[in-house]
């Protein structure tokens, strides 16, 4: 009040006065402008009391940070395995694996125009399908108590074992389905492609060499020969 | 025409440069030649940065004018080489280039130093609305760092950042910041003043309360006074004081803005100034 009093009655030096309105000057503006910033401010959604977007900051950003970086930790963690599993796998174990997961036998592919009396073969068939192989495993088991029972179902039998990742039965049917198929007969040489696969799996190196062996040299499919001499060549 | 002072500011400023590299290296052979080359292709440049998508239209030119500088400096006392070889060495400058700049437009609210100078000349002649538009729109970033680096409450936060931004306003005004590093200037002047403000807190708890709150009462009884005085005040008046005191306008600035002479503007703001005290005399 005393500044006010002695600007009133002119007591202030030019000097004092420029001081003196120069601070209640800047004062009374910049409240103004503050408030009509606070105004747009509050437009856009950005108010002194309230803002959604950060409630109770501290404790939320250092949920968010130490959030962050336990999940950093755990991708890292799970890539690291992953990485060193893949690293672990031999190589001819995970081109044999891609090789059965790649083109995936279809049933109807080959039995297309035939008339499947048969209403197990109907149903194994259709479960093969649609890639239930459990259900198709149950199916092709009851068909092989059948007279009706073929060197074809045999394979399928012994596909629908390898897909189910059951290697040791699935080389089993192969081995029962090479002596059902008479020389020449369907699939016989899928049969052997698909039980060398199987071979691999199971770790007996020797037998799937001799197998891929043959296919490699007399296999009249282009494709067998080239996928067989390919996992050849990486096989120790 | 308001971007007018800028644009000359920049031209000037190559002009400039280009000069200095011409004082700076007289014996340098290569100068001239790629100094020649720069002029002659500088558009030619500019379109190829552009159809390259090297960097947007609107920073073409003045990457266009970094990359000739560099490629002066690079072929400095060194044989001249053929067009392709010099045509190569501009575009890997060019990339360069774009990358800081692109860096320096983050670190500056996405300014480019040519509309930084230009949001100066326009707060300068009292157009806020480029600063406006840049700095309101990092306010709520701002406030977000304020609480998350010094754990302020919400409230506290936004007042630091808001008393920031009138200083900065200010101070840009002034002319006293300068191109660089405004983000992090901002952000840490904002904490800087978060800081004093607690410490302001805490030394006013060993005030006693009256003394705090006589202290108070008579700066907000001047604040009413004015308040009262200024609305009897003349439009002109208004505009002279505001002018005067608030936007730091010297009165030869002022005389030029309304057309008078250096003298009556004086004799003006006096009478101004006159007035406002015989309200106050009412008022108090």
């Amino acid at each position: 009040m005393e500044q006010s009093k002695s600007f009133a009655i002119g007591q202030m030096s030019e000097t004092e006065t420029d001081l003196f309105l120069g601070e209640l000057l800047q004062r009374k503006f910049d409240a103004e402008q503050k408030n009509t910033w606070s105004k747009i401010l509050e437009a856009r959604g950005v108010s002194k009391h309230a803002d959604p977007e950060i409630l109770t900051p501290v404790r939320r950003s250092l949920w968010h940070t130490w959030g962050r970086i336990a999940a950093a930790a755990v991708f890292l963690l799970c890539a690291a395995i992953g990485v060193y599993r893949y690293q672990m796998e031999p190589t001819y174990l995970r081109m044999a694996n891609n090789m059965i997961q790649q083109d995936k036998l279809a049933y109807g592919d080959f039995r297309k125009g035939e008339s499947d009396a048969l209403a197990e073969r109907m149903k194994a068939a259709d479960a093969y399908q649609r890639g239930d192989y459990a259900a198709a495993l149950q199916h092709w088991q009851v068909l092989k108590t059948q007279p009706a029972f073929s060197y074809d179902d045999q394979f399928f039998l012994a596909m629908t074992l390898l897909y189910l990742d059951n290697v040791k039965g699935a080389g089993q049917a192969f081995e029962e389905h090479a002596r059902m198929v008479p020389k020449g007969g369907r699939f016989e040489q899928e049969g052997t492609y698909y039980h060398a696969l199987a071979l691999v799996k199971i770790g007996d190196l020797k037998a799937a060499k001799a197998k891929l062996a043959i296919l490699s040299t007399s296999s009249t499919s282009r494709y067998l020969k080239r996928q067989a001499a390919q996992l050849l060549a990486v096989l120790p | 025409m308001s971007h007018l002072p800028a644009f000359l500011l920049i031209w000037a400023k190559q002009t400039s440069n280009m000069v200095t590299t011409l004082l700076q290296y007289p014996m340098d052979k290569n100068v001239g030649g790629i100094a020649q080359f720069a002029l002659e292709h500088a558009v030619e440049a500019a379109e190829r940065l552009v159809r390259l998508g090297i960097c947007p239209p609107a920073q073409a030119k003045e990457v266009t004018a970094s990359a000739m500088e560099c490629l002066k400096t690079a072929y400095y006392n060194k044989n001249m080489p053929d067009t392709p070889a010099l045509w190569n060495a501009f575009l890997t400058f060019a990339v360069q280039e774009t990358q800081s700049m692109e860096k320096k437009l983050e670190q500056n609210f996405g300014l480019s130093e040519v509309e930084f100078e230009r949001m100066a000349a326009a707060l300068r002649a009292g157009d806020k609305s480029m600063f406006e538009f840049v700095f309101l729109a990092h306010f709520a970033a701002c406030r977000r760092y304020v609480c998350k680096t010094y754990g302020a409450s919400l409230e506290d936060a936004y007042d630091a950042t808001m008393d920031t931004l009138m200083e900065f306003h200010h101070r840009l005004a002034e002319g006293k910041i300068q191109y660089g590093n405004l983000r992090y200037l901002f952000t840490k002047m904002a904490g800087q003043r978060y800081q004093r403000s607690q410490r302001a807190w805490s030394e006013a708890q060993s005030i006693p309360a009256d003394a705090l709150a006589s202290e108070n009462t008579l700066a907000h009884e001047a604040d009413s006074i004015l308040e009262k005085a200024w609305d009897k005040l003349c439009e002109e008046c208004r505009r002279v004081l505001k002018d005067f005191y608030y936007d730091k306008k010297n009165l030869n600035v002022l005389a030029e803005e309304m057309g008078k002479d250096h003298s009556a503007m004086r004799k003006q703001k006096q009478r101004c100034v006159d007035k406002l005290r015989v309200y106050f005399m009412r008022f108090l």
